[in-house]
């Protein structure tokens, strides 16, 4: 675990890989590679660029991917309050020889990966790679009917459809990598024991982003594996552009009277969003008013009911009451909600637009690859105007 | 014992002037008198939050120290508690099936599905836990004429019932254990107006019928043998004792979850204060000094001044545990009291 920025530190890597392929190259261009079999693609000039197109990481703060010919080398950052932990994966060209590094090594393209999160179900969708997907964590709360077909069909197996994930079936189909969602200080046993027969576990950890762009960007780390570069530059070019387009009709908005806030009292305690979290990033994006704007928290932030209750009472816009999908559910956790203002106007908002009855929500499915359908949603929710054509996609009005 | 309502009451009246949210001393006060005021949103907190969560916390802490005293002569022993017969885990075993299991089991699941997240399908879930876990130790308590035994049955009864919540926990989406985990802080917040008519009615019920146990409580306090001697019928008191207190716990920690050490701390604190182990004062006398305690634990964890609160399971215990210790160190005539 080291304390640096994470650009500073990948540049590191990259020097150091370089001094560390030097050698290599010299041994290459002395003796011809003596029949490589499996090497069709590669052939035996390793210094040709294997990687014609590149991707390059512009928002995301989680990862980053470097070329070097026949391999890529993939950075994931951990943020652990202001230290950044750095996992480095050498992703080898299948039949290229590997670089002497010392990080875990994945074949690309990658054939068999294992999703364990409804937030990749997206990427797979958009590289139109879901040959590739051969497990995920349970159907239940999966929204795409494709992958529920496919568990249906046996295609796609459910590794931890009671809950504990059965490494021994990971283990059994064949899976080369496994996509997680990692957490700061999440000793995973069961990852644990996977990376020690060699299946890497790539812990993502895109709750941690900072805007929407920086959550769909991860859909290029699944490219590199797949190598789809060319196609994730395209479609994700597509949703930048999109993305800045809703933007550009906020230009003229300089401030709104509208005051919001969100979540939904748990006990005694009401976590609200932190004034630097992804949801207020959201907010001053559409700029919004909200009452912990200057707080500098980048998660939620706790607060006693009755500091949120008197807010709740004035403010226009009532975003996320936690898993409550009607006004029925709002007030049956506490009559005290009728008080408020969003609620006697019905302007309560929550994330299940789409969502299924066995708990999956598609907001963190397909969602994350519609980054500007999102934003078009609280555009709508906070300036009706702006958008009169566009109705609620991930977002419902609760009624 | 004037004095002691003379507390309550001060304290009282500190707790709803106290919160995060910063109202004149005075203004409470008016709100509290009946009188309106300008302040539309001082008014609605004061009424709305601090009033009923007040009436919680005394609620709680009669409630509770009445089962712990009930328990403590019934078994003669001083670590008993409400909890000690199963029936706070029953409650907590009807709050995990709630929480933990939604998309297992399909029944439970379409309940869920019927009111999510509804306060009084809590309640309601709390309450059918106690009342099984009730049941059994009742039948149990029908075979058994020795009150140790039926301690130890008690105990092993919430065991088990541990046993199976820590199951559906190992089982359970991160989410759901932390709602889970949230309720087992306890909350004296979630009260309503409405449920806390539903709430004082049956505390005052069974504090009321506890005190018409006195009598019989303060023959068992002489002994088993002296008490059936005196024509008690040893059985039918015990039942009645267990029932009453099952309800006062059962009800408490559906309302506001598992409140640890009031029933344990508070009819210690009581009997040296007034130095008596007759229960027709200790009865009433245990009702104040819980609702003192809770009072104190409950501004306390709403820490003034600040915009945050305290789990109140957590300060119960924090607090109370080293007033208990002095005061038995002190004592040291704890065996007097059995």
């Amino acid at each position: 675990m080291t304390k640096t920025n994470p650009k500073w530190h990948w540049l590191e890597t990259k020097h150091l890989s370089l001094i560390f392929a030097l050698p290599f190259f010299l041994l290459l261009a002395t003796c011809q590679s003596s029949g490589d079999k499996a090497s069709n693609s590669t052939d035996s000039d390793q210094k040709t660029d294997l990687f014609p197109d590149k991707v390059e990481i512009k928002h995301s703060i989680g990862f980053d991917v470097s070329y070097h010919g026949h391999y890529k080398l993939l950075h994931i950052f951990r943020h652990y309050n202001d230290v950044i932990d750095t996992l480095t994966y050498t992703l080898l060209q299948r039949g290229a020889e590997a670089p002497e590094l010392e990080n875990p090594v994945i074949n690309i393209p990658v054939e068999n990966i294992t999703s364990l999160s409804t937030t990749h179900i997206g990427f797979f969708n958009l590289l139109n790679a879901m040959g590739q997907l051969k497990g995920i964590e349970t159907r239940q709360y999966i929204s795409s009917e494709v992958v529920k077909q496919m568990v249906a069909d046996g295609t796609v197996k459910e590794m931890s459809p009671a809950g504990a994930l059965n490494v021994e079936s990971v283990i059994n189909e064949g899976t080369e990598v496994v996509m997680a969602v990692g957490y700061p200080n999440s000793q995973n046993e069961s990852y644990q024991q996977l990376e020690r027969v060699g299946i890497p576990v790539l812990l993502n950890s895109d709750w941690q982003e900072l805007d929407l762009l920086g959550r769909a960007e991860w859909v290029k780390l699944l490219a590199v594996l797949l190598n789809k570069e060319q196609i994730v530059n395209k479609e994700f070019a597509a949703i930048e552009a999109e993305y800045a387009s809703v933007l550009q009709k906020l230009e003229g908005v300089t401030s709104t009277e509208k005051m919001t806030i969100s979540g939904i009292a748990i006990g005694d305690a009401w976590h609200v969003s932190g004034g630097r979290s992804f949801a207020v990033n959201l907010l001053k994006l559409v700029k919004a008013d909200y009452p912990w704007l200057e707080d500098a928290s980048t998660g939620s932030l706790k607060l006693d009911f009755e500091t949120v209750y008197q807010q709740g009472l004035s403010a226009d816009i009532w975003m996320v009451p936690g898993s409550a999908k009607s006004k029925e559910e709002v007030i049956q956790r506490d009559a005290r909600y009728a008080d408020f203002k969003a609620f006697k106007n019905g302007n309560i908002f929550n994330i299940f637009g789409r969502y299924t009855p066995g708990g999956g929500n598609d907001y963190y499915e397909q969602g994350v690859i519609e980054p500007h359908v999102i934003l078009k949603d609280i555009v709508k929710i906070f300036h009706p105007d702006l958008l009169p054509d566009h109705d609620l996609v991930y977002h419902s009005q609760l009624k | 014992m004037a004095l002691l309502s003379a507390v309550l009451l001060l304290l009282f009246v500190l707790d709803i002037g106290l919160g995060s949210v910063r109202i004149p001393f005075m203004e409470a006060i008016k709100v509290l008198l009946g009188q309106s005021i300008d302040n539309k949103a001082w008014e609605a907190i004061v009424l709305k939050i601090r009033l009923p969560r007040s009436i919680t916390a005394i609620l709680v802490g009669a409630a509770l120290s009445v089962g712990g005293l009930q328990m403590q002569t019934l078994f003669r022993n001083p670590l008993a508690g409400p909890s000690v017969l199963g029936i706070t885990a029953g409650a907590s075993l009807g709050v995990a099936a709630i929480m933990l299991t939604a998309g297992t089991v399909t029944t439970v699941f379409s309940i869920r599905q019927l009111d999510a997240g509804s306060s009084w399908l809590i309640i309601l879930a709390a309450t059918i836990g106690a009342a099984l876990v009730l049941v059994v130790i009742l039948a149990i308590s029908f075979r058994i004429k020795d009150n140790v035994v039926m301690l130890i049955v008690g105990i092993m009864v919430a065991n088990i019932t541990v046993a199976i919540v820590s199951i559906w926990q190992y089982f359970s989406d991160p989410e759901q254990i932390q709602e889970y985990l949230l309720w087992t802080f306890g909350s004296l917040g979630g009260v309503t107006n409405q449920q806390l008519q539903v709430l004082g009615i049956i505390v005052l019920a069974g504090v009321v019928f506890s005190l018409f146990l006195s009598k019989t409580l303060n023959a068992l306090l002489l002994g088993e043998d002296y008490a059936q001697s005196m024509g008690l019928n040893i059985r039918k008191s015990r039942i009645l004792i267990i029932a009453v207190t099952s309800i006062l716990a059962g009800s408490i920690t559906g309302f506001c979850g598992p409140i640890g050490f009031i029933g344990i701390a508070v009819p210690h604190l009581t009997r040296s204060f007034l130095n008596t182990s007759d229960h027709k004062v200790l009865i009433p006398s245990a009702v104040l000094v819980g609702g003192i305690l809770m009072l104190i634990c409950d501004i306390i964890s709403q820490v003034p001044g600040s915009q945050t609160v305290l789990p109140v399971n957590a300060i119960t215990a924090l607090i109370g545990s080293p007033v208990v210790i002095w005061i038995i160190v002190k004592r040291r005539n704890l065996k007097a009291s059995f």
